[in-house]
Formats: structure tokens, sequence, C-alpha cells
């Protein structure tokens, strides 16, 4: 979790750093969009490589699904009031 | 759009590849993860250090921010509580445990397999598993229906990482800062409620 941190404040330097070079920006934006491709391709491996996941999907895939709509839908509903406050502050 | 669906296109060829075995050990069980999301987390902040005027409204924000993780702990243990309602199957002790995963599976499905057993493991991991890829996957359409702060809120603790380059794109460099305190308070507590919950 540090080190995620570490990266991410390197990041911000380098930008700093190099914010004038409008090639650079583009570039990362690319790569960045490539590398989420990746990484969803590896949660679904991460996913469909666990057997006994899948083995059980039938029994507890809908309880599953239905247990992350609640609990993302509850999370986005309870912040909702919070994000014109943000908006407002950020003006 | 276009995004979208080579993101769920890849997504689905993952969960083939895992389940034929195709895929090399080092791709699943590897490092090779973790170098992505360093990568992925140095060209986030590149994107942020470029835009110094995002820094400065970021600043501005304080305490709000911390309001973030609180209201999304409520969310999720209300919207899993009310599942159990719904479903005979989960009892409310045990929807709210999934709930308290706050999208951190592989921490939630450890504990939980531990203090309740295999069963409800590995339910919280599938869950949490899919409360993440719904955040990737659907970041743009929560942004457009729900507002910036959703995809931060449906990301739970992976809107300091996984979900973090979506956030960005999608709500905007404003939301950074926001993605990563919520996600670094929530990867504290999960554990703690998950725990306080089942025992």
């Amino acid at each position: 979790m540090v080190s995620i941190l570490i990266y991410f404040f390197v990041g911000i330097i380098l930008g700093i750093l190099f914010r004038s070079h409008v090639f650079i920006n583009r570039v990362v934006h690319r790569i960045t969009d490539i590398a989420i491709f990746i990484l969803l391709f590896i949660l679904g491996a991460t996913i469909g490589s666990n057997k006994s996941l899948i083995q059980n999907f039938s029994s507890i895939g809908f309880e599953a699904v239905i247990l992350a709509i609640g609990a993302t839908f509850g999370s986005i509903l309870a912040t909702y009031p919070l994000s014109s406050i943000i908006q407002r502050k950020q003006k | 759009m276009k995004n979208g669906l080579i993101m769920t296109g890849m997504f689905v060829a993952g969960i083939c590849a895992g389940w034929v075995g195709l895929l090399p050990n080092w791709i699943i069980n590897g490092n090779f993860k973790l170098y992505l999301l360093f990568a992925l987390m140095l060209f986030v902040g590149i994107q942020l250090g470029c835009d110094i005027d995002v820094l400065r409204k970021v600043l501005r924000l304080n305490f709000i921010v911390l309001l973030v993780p609180v209201c999304v702990i409520i969310g999720s243990l209300l919207g899993s509580g009310f599942i159990s309602l719904i479903l005979n199957e989960i009892s409310l002790k045990e929807s709210l445990a999934v709930g308290s995963g706050l999208g951190f599976y592989s921490m939630s499905s450890i504990l939980i397999t531990q203090l309740s057993g295999e069963k409800l493991g590995i339910v919280a991991l599938l869950a949490n598993s899919l409360r993440e890829v719904m955040t990737v996957l659907l970041a743009p359409i929560f942004v457009r229906y729900f507002g910036n702060l959703a995809p931060v809120a449906s990301g739970g603790a992976t809107s300091m990482d996984v979900s973090l380059p979506v956030i960005q794109k999608y709500s905007g460099g404003d939301y950074v800062i926001v993605a990563i305190v919520n996600g670094l308070v929530l990867t504290l507590v999960a554990p703690l409620l998950i725990w306080l919950i089942l025992s």
C-alpha cells in the first residue's frame, strides 16, 4: 500500500516537471488506457482460474451478484448528497 | 463507449483464458498485477502533476473528503443489509459481512473464510470482485446518472488503486485525491468491520 502511494507521488513530481510537453501527456493517456485493458484481462483471469469459485457459481453466483449490486448502489446513493457539496467547494 | 466494449471484452476473455487454464502462473498469482498497478499509479500521478490547477482545487476540500468513506460504509451496510431481506439463503449478519468487504476482495474473502466458513468466503470474493469490475466497466454510466463522486463510492477500497485510473478519466483529476483518501480509509476499516460483525 505504501509503495503504491510512492509511485503515485513520483508520478506527480514527474508530471510537474514535464507538464509543458503535450506529447508526453498524450502518450501517457494512451498507455493508461492500454494498461487498464490488461488489468481487466487479469481480473477476469483471476476469477476464471479460481476453481472453487467457478464450481460453486451456480449455488452462490446469484447471491454474490445481488449483494454486489446492493452494496455498490447503497454506497453511490449514500454519497450522493456529498457530491454537490464537493462540486461547490471546488468552484 | 468504444473503450467500454474493449474493457468488457478483455474481462470476458480473461475469465475464459483463466478457466481453460491457458495462462502461465506468473500472470495470475505472480507479481505481474502488482507491477501493472505500480505503472498505473505512476501514470495517474503524471497526469495529475501536469494539471497544477487540479492540485490547487483539491487543497480547498479539507474535512469533507473524510465524510466520503463514512458515507460509503453506511451505504454499503444499508445496501447489503437490505439485500438480506430479499434473499432467504443469507442471514443479515452474513450479508453485512460481505458488504463490509467494501471491494477489498482478497482480504475480505480470506478473513470471512476463517471467521465464518468457505462458502461465505467465496460469496465475499465474488461479490467484492464484482464491485471492482462494475466500477471499472460502468464508471462513465455512474458519472452520468449519479455525478462525479459515484465511481469513487462504488470503487470502495479499490478507489485508491485498481479503480483510480477510470475515476481520473471519467470523474476528473479533481477527484483523484478524494479517491485515494477514500481508498486508504476503507482499506483500513474493512477488516475491522468484518471482524466486528462476525465475532
